[in-house]
């Protein structure tokens, strides 16, 4: 009966060719899927290897056997949270590769999205400067742009490859990079290129030396307050796999005393497969200046600034909540 | 025609007012003590962004009352709306006259701002600090004549031995920084201002030599110019990039050590840096 069903696979099976999955940035591994995997099995025979991400698994089964997908192989127990496809479960063994029976899969394996995500997060001064209301002598230089991923120019920037669970042993690719833009303080009556109106001139941009006129002094605020916590996985649906990560900053105008940090506090849940990661992103920002998140240069949310820069007083005070998906 | 614009501008409005659920906020001291931390938290962000708008006695009430609530989040959020409500005179014009009339119960916050000071948050210590900078612009001890453009914000004795006597024990560079920052861009009595600035030179957090670099700097401490022209080595670019800046506001002073600002710029990899070290030793030549 056994070699009926056998016979039947091999008709509408292709070969799974780990490498060229794992390059395609899909799913590597295919096994029955459930937790309750380890009662689970198939049967196979001779030298058997099964790719995890860019991790080789390989066990040698004499004659016919069960084999069981984590104690033969000792997958690490975060295994549990990987993406499995379901919809496969025709297993034959054939010249020591694992043959994947189904039909309409070309090759690589579907479902399990981007291999990995680089998640930014961005805070910028839209415009391209601002004054003191008060102090109107002197003015600051901004980031002058609108919402756009990887931008050169922006207050503060996180960054973090976050890896997806589905096909990855590890939870990142590195550690979660940050930095803040040069704060600019300029003299009004000189910097300006259509004095009293108008951007900053190129020669006040281009002035390196302390002090009035054009530009007065510069310097970074502290970058320690921006970051992001490590990667945590979350499990599992039939068809998806999760994590979450937490992403937050406060960094304040060096140059300006008593001024309060710009913040924000966000958490994004990345949920992944099905060739495409949903997510949602709840948090807070202050209403000053505008925010933005991306992952893999996609769109999270954009928010623009009320304005206010009081608003920066408010501890984190805008509430943030989006969701959606990318492919 | 105008009826069906009239009608589509209704139904906008309508749809517009549905969708924005107003925030839950408390007007009075007694309701705030009753109400949830939810609530408090968006009162409290609200007066913080002068976004709700409240009989002075009842804003300081709040204020008071969610600075010594035992919930660690309400006692930041208070902090940042007693920052936010002194900093009208400097951030908002339309709030200036306004300030200046009820200065006498804003002054009811100074006592627990410095009690803050000791709070047992770092980020609670660090509001405070804020709060209390612009307190003092707003108590109008600020240099600034009419007209003039050298303004200043002019810690009093009484704040500034506070912030001296907190940066010495404070153990969260947080708090150190925003201190160190404050002597730097304020002015105030000047021993104690020189004192904590050149003790703050060993201070194993870099922003917070960067802030010493920029303070001393603008004083032309004579004690701290050899030690500012060190800083041009120091690993963090910013430590670096005050220090250049610190050694033009020296000015003639800072001639004799033209060698080491021109032998950082020849190994200088940082961009902006290596820009403002040639502006150095141009200004300074």
């Amino acid at each position: 009966m056994r070699s009926t069903l056998f016979v039947a696979a091999v008709a509408t099976a292709v070969l799974f060719r780990p490498s060229e999955a794992a390059a395609d940035g899909d799913l590597t591994l295919v096994v029955p899927c459930s937790s309750e995997i380890y009662a689970q099995g198939t049967y196979v025979k001779g030298k058997v290897r099964l790719w995890v991400g860019s991790q080789l698994y390989q066990t040698e089964v004499e004659g016919w056997d069960y084999v069981f997908v984590y104690g033969d192989w000792g997958f690490p127990a975060d295994t549990v949270d990987r993406f499995i496809d379901c919809t496969i479960e025709n297993y034959y063994w054939n010249d020591g590769w694992i043959y994947v029976g189904d039909v309409g899969y070309t090759g690589t394996l579907p479902h399990s999205g981007p291999g990995s995500g680089t998640l930014q997060v961005a805070s910028f001064i839209q415009y391209t400067w601002l004054s003191h209301p008060y102090e109107w002598w002197t003015i600051y230089g901004g980031d002058f742009r609108w919402f756009e991923p990887a931008s050169s120019h922006s207050r503060t920037f996180s960054v973090y490859v976050v890896a997806n669970p589905a096909v990855n042993d590890n939870d990142d690719y590195g550690p979660p990079g940050r930095d803040v833009g040069l704060t600019t303080e300029y003299d009004y009556d000189t910097s300006l290129q259509f004095y009293p109106f108008g951007p900053l001139s190129w020669a006040a941009r281009d002035d390196w030396e302390w002090g009035d006129p054009m530009k007065r002094e510069w310097g970074y605020a502290d970058a320690s307050g921006i970051g992001c916590d490590s990667v945590v996985r979350m499990g599992t649906t039939a068809n998806t796999s999760k994590n979450r990560v937490r992403c937050f900053g406060s960094a304040s105008n060096p140059l300006v005393p008593g001024s309060p940090p710009i913040d924000y506090d966000l958490t994004f849940n990345l949920e992944w497969g099905l060739r495409r990661v949903q997510f949602t992103v709840e948090g807070c920002t202050d209403g000053f200046p505008s925010y933005e998140a991306y992952l893999n240069n996609q769109t999270l949310f954009n928010r623009e600034d009320n304005g206010n820069v009081l608003s920066l007083f408010a501890s984190c005070g805008e509430p943030i909540s989006a969701s959606g998906e990318i492919q | 025609m105008q009826y069906i614009a009239l009608l589509a501008l209704t139904v906008a409005l309508q749809t517009t007012s549905q969708a924005r659920t107003p925030e839950q906020v408390a007007t009075n001291r007694a309701a705030f003590a009753a109400s949830t931390r939810t609530t408090k938290v968006a009162t409290l962000n609200q007066l913080a962004a002068h976004r709700l708008s409240l009989p002075t006695d009842d804003v300081v009430d709040i204020v008071l009352a969610g600075m010594t609530d035992e919930d660690d989040g309400v006692r930041v959020t208070a902090l940042g709306a007693a920052g936010g409500q002194l900093a009208a005179a400097r951030f908002s014009p339309d709030a200036i006259s306004a300030a200046r009339v009820e200065r006498p119960i804003v002054q009811k916050l100074r006592s627990p701002l410095l009690s803050a000071l000791n709070d047992r948050v770092p980020k609670a210590r660090q509001l405070a600090t804020i709060a209390l900078v612009n307190l003092e612009y707003e108590s109008g001890s600020r240099t600034q004549e009419a007209g003039s453009r050298t303004g200043a914000i002019k810690l009093s004795d009484e704040v500034a031995q506070a912030l001296v006597n907190q940066y010495v024990v404070d153990q969260s560079a947080l708090v150190r920084i925003e201190i160190a920052k404050t002597f730097a861009l304020t002015e105030g009595p000047a021993v104690l201002r020189e004192s904590v600035l050149e003790r703050a030179l060993d201070d194993p957090d870099a922003t917070v030599v960067s802030y010493v670099a920029m303070g001393l700097g603008k004083s032309k401490s004579a004690n701290a110019l050899k030690r500012i022209v060190q800083l041009l080595r120091h690993s963090e670019r910013n430590v670096r990039l005050q220090a250049a800046q610190a050694l033009v506001a020296y000015g003639a002073s800072a001639r004799p050590y033209l060698p080491q600002l021109e032998e950082a710029a020849t190994i200088e990899q940082d961009p902006v840096v290596l820009k403002t070290l040639r502006g150095a030793i141009a200004a300074i030549q």
